[in-house]
């Protein structure tokens, strides 16, 4: 019986060796699911239009995920199940275009320096991220608010020291910041107005350089091209640009 | 032992089950670029990966075996009552998510941590985002392993030798040191193996805990991932490797999971 024992601890430790990450399930409603790919910064904002449309076309559910653009450009070319895919940068959007139609410019965003206002060490300019023992983080270099926070950074010119951490997607940057785990982040200035309580922002002073434009479009393969429509339609339209407008986003050229 | 007559029910189902396990893999090698696999393994960020990946993980399995195996061994003789209430909360990170995993230690060892901030306010320094989160990640996730195994093989020896040194008055350090230890040998072997790669594959606790940056905290797994945005090649000639690794883990461990299985 103990040797048993011993032999099952062996074997459930091999075999729990095993974890795996999980991605964002997707639930099914009993009716119509549209699914959503959109970047990560849009968390807040499309998940309140998302609600305004479900509230306006009964039975159907607006299915979320939001990832890193780059992140989700990767799942829609390996055949992912969406309908809409929203891009926090053109490039992105470009690497699906023979996936997708009817793919228009939404919104504009830029990124900014951001530090907790509470902070150890103080930081109220760009080059403040130079000071000895500054911790900062920005996104990998490949996802939107990377690529910008690259642009941005080259702009200025005089930053020389490193991040300390390339993450994944903005929403993990933005966590680590919030939480203070860094002193500062570069990070979308919709998601400092969504934190504005414990964050402050120093902008850099080429706009154009730090800003990225969010392209959206129907995914050719899908079976709800009417829906997928009028959601990009609701994006469009004033009630759309108003919640974007209130985060933060600018309008698209 | 005389074979026994299979009936086809369960040997449907047990081909499907074995397909199941061994197609992903089948198909993970079968997308390995051959011919570009020196040149990707040897492309900077990946021999960064790589490296960082093999000595975070042995010093971790160092930092199991020289920690864990006293816990192993104070569970095995400590005081049942006690050991049996504390047994399953140092087994937990086992069964733990890796998120959570993450979650756990950024509520420790952040800077506004339960004990971070008490060594954040007096230093300035935090672990997250440097070398050593990684190292950590992998002993909180890999010791559990090192653990279990290593219990359970104390537990089960011969008690000859060690009642030859209880008569001799052999005080408990050296029945620990010189009886305990020397025949435990392949038990803590098969533990540190199972720790090991454990803390080998750590993906998302790390990623969490310890960020991730080229050459200091961008593991082999988190290279994977992020190449499967920039150039699946790469990502699928780092997967093989590591699947690999991981076969002959268990190729090495195959007798151990041989008696596992017969009982």
């Amino acid at each position: 019986m103990k040797h048993r024992c011993r032999k099952i601890s062996i074997a459930v430790a091999i075999l729990s060796l095993i974890a795996t990450p999980v991605q964002a399930s997707l639930t099914q409603s009993p009716n119509v699911t549209l699914t959503v790919f959109a970047a990560s910064s849009l968390g807040e904002t499309f998940q309140t239009i998302g609600k305004t449309f479900e509230r306006r076309n009964p039975g159907v559910k607006v299915q979320f995920s939001f990832l890193a653009s780059s992140n989700l450009a990767t799942q829609l070319n390996a055949d992912a199940p969406a309908d809409i895919f929203a891009s926090a940068s053109v490039l992105d959007m470009d690497l699906v275009r023979n996936l997708m139609t009817d793919v228009t410019l939404f919104a504009a965003n830029r990124v900014v320096l951001a530090t907790p206002r509470v902070n150890r060490i103080h930081l109220n300019k760009i080059v403040d991220l130079n000071k000895r023992g500054v911790k900062w983080i920005q996104c990998a270099h490949a996802v939107p608010c990377g690529a910008a926070a690259d642009a941005a950074l080259a702009s200025q010119g005089r930053v020389t020291s490193k991040p300390v951490s390339l993450e994944a997607k903005v929403s993990s940057v933005v966590a680590k910041l919030v939480t203070g785990e860094v002193d500062a982040a570069i990070i979308y200035h919709t998601d400092y107005l969504a934190n504005r309580a414990v964050l402050k922002e120093i902008r850099f002073a080429d706009t154009e350089a730090a800003t990225t434009h969010y392209p959206i479009g129907i995914v050719r393969s899908t079976k709800h091209q009417a829906l997928a429509k009028s959601f990009v339609s609701l994006v469009m339209s004033s009630y759309g640009r108003k919640v974007l407008a209130e985060a933060g986003f600018g309008q698209a050229k | 032992m005389s074979r026994k007559k299979l009936d086809g029910f369960s040997l449907v189902l047990a081909i499907i089950a074995g397909l199941l396990l061994i197609l992903p893999l089948l198909a993970l090698f079968s997308k390995v670029p051959w011919a570009t696999l020196a040149t990707r393994l040897t492309e900077s960020n990946a021999l960064k990966a790589m490296w960082l990946s093999v000595w975070s993980s042995l010093l971790a399995t160092l930092f199991c075996i020289i920690l864990g195996v006293p816990l192993a061994w104070v569970l095995a003789r400590g005081d049942r009552r006690i050991v049996n209430i504390i047994r399953p909360f140092v087994l937990a990170p086992i069964v733990l998510p890796p998120t959570v995993a993450g979650t756990s230690l950024l509520a420790l060892l952040g800077r506004h941590g339960l004990i971070g901030r008490y060594i954040y306010d007096a230093t300035g320094w935090s672990m997250p985002f440097t070398a050593s989160a990684v190292v950590f990640t992998g002993v909180f996730v890999g010791m559990p392993f090192l653990v279990l195994v290593v219990e359970s093989t104390f537990r089960h020896l011969p008690s000859d030798q060690e009642e030859a040194a209880e008569i001799d008055r052999a005080t408990p350090f050296v029945l620990f040191r010189r009886i305990a230890l020397p025949q435990s040998r392949n038990g803590i072997a098969t533990g540190a193996l199972l720790a090991w790669a454990r803390a080998l594959g750590e993906f998302g606790a790390t990623m969490m805990f310890a960020g991730s940056l080229p050459g200091l905290t961008q593991t082999w797994p988190m290279q994977v991932y992020f190449e499967t945005d920039q150039n699946m090649g790469t990502a699928y000639a780092l997967s093989a490797v590591m699947a690999i690794v991981a076969l002959a883990v268990v190729f090495s461990l195959r007798k151990q999971l041989r008696r596992a299985f017969a009982s």
